[in-house]
């Protein structure tokens, strides 16, 4: 499947596209393409919230072929 | 006695007398500082049941063991009394540099009671204190009055003051240090307008000696290493470039920040295009340079010039997350330049930014929706997003005029008086709510509701951890413990809240054995945060309160239909999370008194024992 993600980090925002033969969740396509990037998603996919299409996912649900996950970074401002 | 002054400062403006009384170790071993000492001195000085505005209620500026002591975040100073609002405690800190200055003058805590006929200040200078005259001073703002200290008792004076908001005893009014920085929360600024008392202005160059200095360093060398290429870089490079709104985007479109009164969502009604030029990333253009409170690291704040031809921005500071919310966010508002004149305004005449933008959000919904007139608001199209309606209401709240009378009593006394527009009101208590949302991180519906201080997003619990369908209610009595142990510490010492991102973990109690010398065992630091929660809820207690005197609007448990976006559906059971919460701390569900075995079990509250149980 072939899915792409928009991270929204606290001062930037990127993307990028990620397949892989078998469906993925929102947290493993995260990863992946963190892991391509060279990053930790261990660390940081931790405490973060993911939509899809406006709706909030949660990290092991699963993604359909095309679709578009949004990851937010929360810090919490004070 | 390491870490302390040693002495604390008692005022009675009725008669105009002043006292020195000792800090004793004992007292400071069990409360630390800040809210626990505040909350104790208050407890033992100020009768139950007194009228928050009559002359036996006590407001005290409390500092903190870290302040002055080189303690690396440990500049804050706490504001202390009955709040006008819940009726009940109020404790709310403040940075800058106020606190260590009050320390080098040679005082640990100022408590005052009385009530003065004529405006004054308190000046205090190398231990010796000495009321002033305020009659010119009162009615003045922020940046006028802290010049006029300047003038008259030299560049190195640091003051904490009311502004005009204080001196009408607004319910929202703040006490203010620094032309921005604010103990914002809870209405203390009105209690210190209701003695007229304007200022304590403070200067001298006393030492804090610390038990030990090199622990202390290696502390905070531990904790440059942590910001620098440790788990806290990343916190650190994005809240020290953006401060606290780095993520104020994130925030919107996630559901932590409150859209349109709350009953919006960001992907629906504030969209990235909406929340981008508010957030700090889009105002960062007009940043000219880093503000950094005393003895902190990282800086979050930032000073900003804003050419614009409505109002003076240039030295503005940026707002905070907070701020750029409830001016923003709250108010589908998309122009920063007029969060930022809201920002000014109330720094200016001393109003906290939460409650006054929460307070328009509410009058904007009832606008909205009908139940407000524009004869109401004074010809005010308060329309959604308005950001020249809504400088304007800001200015009528700063300055009590027409409608801006009514609402600087804060959203809910102005749904009194009005006598419509509740089933807009999103408060605690009385309290205004911060920009997170409990159905999105659901532990901080327990401390929204249940807190001493309700409607506070920087008191204790299990925090803004987002929550889902895997949360686990089951265990929600233990985190929440903790979270109220570390927080009940990490206020008391002194310690900057944002310094937690920065930070190892477990390092406040180091630093607290460091600079002090008790050496606490781990029990006993869990003791010391559990006894500070019971004695500022002790205050509540004495006043009468029960579990059913705290309210939480729906608003913050649930996301009915036709709400939309990441909330939707969204619903937390506070109750069950706060019947867990008192569980653990061995307080009865109902009257939420907790039992005397536990009281005596942390030691050091012999007098709250003898009052609930005699
Ligand atoms: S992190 Fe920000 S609020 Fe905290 S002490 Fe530093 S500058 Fe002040």
């Amino acid at each position: 499947m072939r899915v792409s993600v928009v991270f929204y980090e606290l001062t930037q925002k990127w993307e990028g596209t990620v397949e892989a033969p078998q469906v993925l969740t929102c947290e493993e396509a995260a990863a992946l393409l963190l892991r391509r990037e060279g990053r930790n998603p261990a660390e940081e996919l931790n405490g973060v919230i993911y939509m899809v299409d406006q709706a909030r996912r949660f990290p092991d649900q699963s993604l359909a072929e095309g679709d578009i996950l949004f990851v937010y970074t929360l810090l919490g401002g004070g | 006695m390491f870490g302390y002054a040693g002495k604390m400062l008692f005022v009675n403006l009725t008669n105009k007398t002043l006292e020195d009384r000792i800090l004793d170790e004992e007292t400071a071993r069990n409360f630390i500082g800040g809210p626990g000492l505040g909350a104790k001195i208050l407890y033992e000085n100020m009768p139950a049941h007194a009228d928050v505005f009559g002359p036996e209620s006590m407001v005290g500026f409390v500092t903190s063991p870290f302040n002055n002591a080189n303690v690396f975040f440990g500049g804050r100073y706490t504001v202390v009394s009955k709040s006008p609002v819940t009726g009940g405690w109020n404790d709310a800190n403040s940075g800058g540099y106020f606190g260590p200055a009050l320390k080098k003058a040679g005082y640990d805590a100022v408590f005052i009671n009385g009530i003065s006929e004529t405006p004054v200040y308190l000046y205090i200078e190398d231990g010796k204190a000495q009321l002033y005259d305020a009659s010119a001073l009162w009615g003045m703002t922020s940046k006028a009055l802290e010049a006029k200290f300047r003038e008259i008792h030299g560049e190195k004076v640091q003051a904490a003051f009311i502004g005009p908001g204080g001196e009408r005893m607004s319910p929202i009014a703040a006490v203010m240090n620094n032309e921005h920085r604010a103990a914002g929360r809870g209405g203390s600024g009105a209690v210190i307008g209701s003695k007229k008392l304007k200022a304590i202005v403070v200067k001298g160059e006393a030492r804090t000696e610390v038990a030990d200095r090199e622990g202390l360093l290696q502390l905070n060398r531990e904790l440059a290493a942590n910001m620098k290429d440790g788990p806290g870089a990343g916190f650190s490079r994005a809240f020290g470039a953006y401060g606290t709104g780095a993520g104020f985007t994130n925030s919107t479109l996630s559901g932590d920040a409150g859209v349109k009164n709350w009953s919006g969502s960001g992907v629906a009604d504030y969209p990235e295009a909406m929340s981008t030029p508010v957030g700090s990333v889009g105002i960062d253009k007009f940043k000219k340079k880093k503000y950094n409170c005393s003895n902190c690291p990282l800086g979050c704040g930032a000073i900003m010039d804003i050419p614009n031809d409505k109002m003076d921005l240039s030295d503005t500071p940026r707002p905070e997350y907070e701020t750029q919310g409830a001016f923003g966010s709250l108010l589908l508002n998309s122009d920063p330049i007029s969060v930022s004149q809201c920002n000014e305004l109330c720094n200016e005449y001393g109003l906290d930014t939460i409650s006054t933008g929460s307070t328009i959000a509410w009058a904007m919904e009832c606008y909205n929706e009908g139940v407000l007139s524009r004869e109401e608001l004074d010809g005010i199209d308060l329309t959604w997003g308005n950001s020249d309606a809504i400088v304007a209401l800001c200015e009528k709240i700063c300055k009590g005029e027409g409608i801006g009378a009514t609402l600087c009593q804060g959203s809910r006394e102005a749904c009194r008086r009005l006598g419509k527009g509740e089933e807009f009101l999103v408060v605690a208590s009385g309290i205004e709510e911060p920009q997170h949302d409990s159905r999105l991180a659901y532990g901080l519906s327990r401390t929204y509701k249940y807190d001493p201080t309700p409607g506070r997003h920087v008191k204790g619990g299990i925090g803004m951890r987002p929550s889902g369908p895997d949360f686990d209610y089951a265990t929600s009595g233990e985190a929440d413990k903790a979270g109220v142990i570390l927080s009940e510490i990490r206020n008391s010492a002194g310690y900057c809240l944002l310094g937690g991102g920065a930070s190892p973990q477990g390092i406040i109690p180091r630093y607290l054995i460091a600079v002090t010398g008790f050496q606490y065992t781990p029990e006993e630091i869990d003791d010391l945060g559990v006894r500070i929660f019971y004695m500022r809820h002790a205050f509540n207690l004495r006043e009468g309160m029960s579990r059913k005197s705290f309210t939480l609007s729906k608003r913050f448990t649930e996301a009915a239909p036709p709400f939309t976006g990441p909330l939707k559906d969204s619903k937390v059971d506070v109750e069950r999370l706060a019947d867990n919460f008192f569980e653990i701390m061995h307080m009865d569900k109902e009257t939420l008194v907790p039992s005397k075995e536990a009281l005596e079990a942390v030691g050091g509250l012999d007098l709250v024992i003898a009052d609930l149980y005699r």
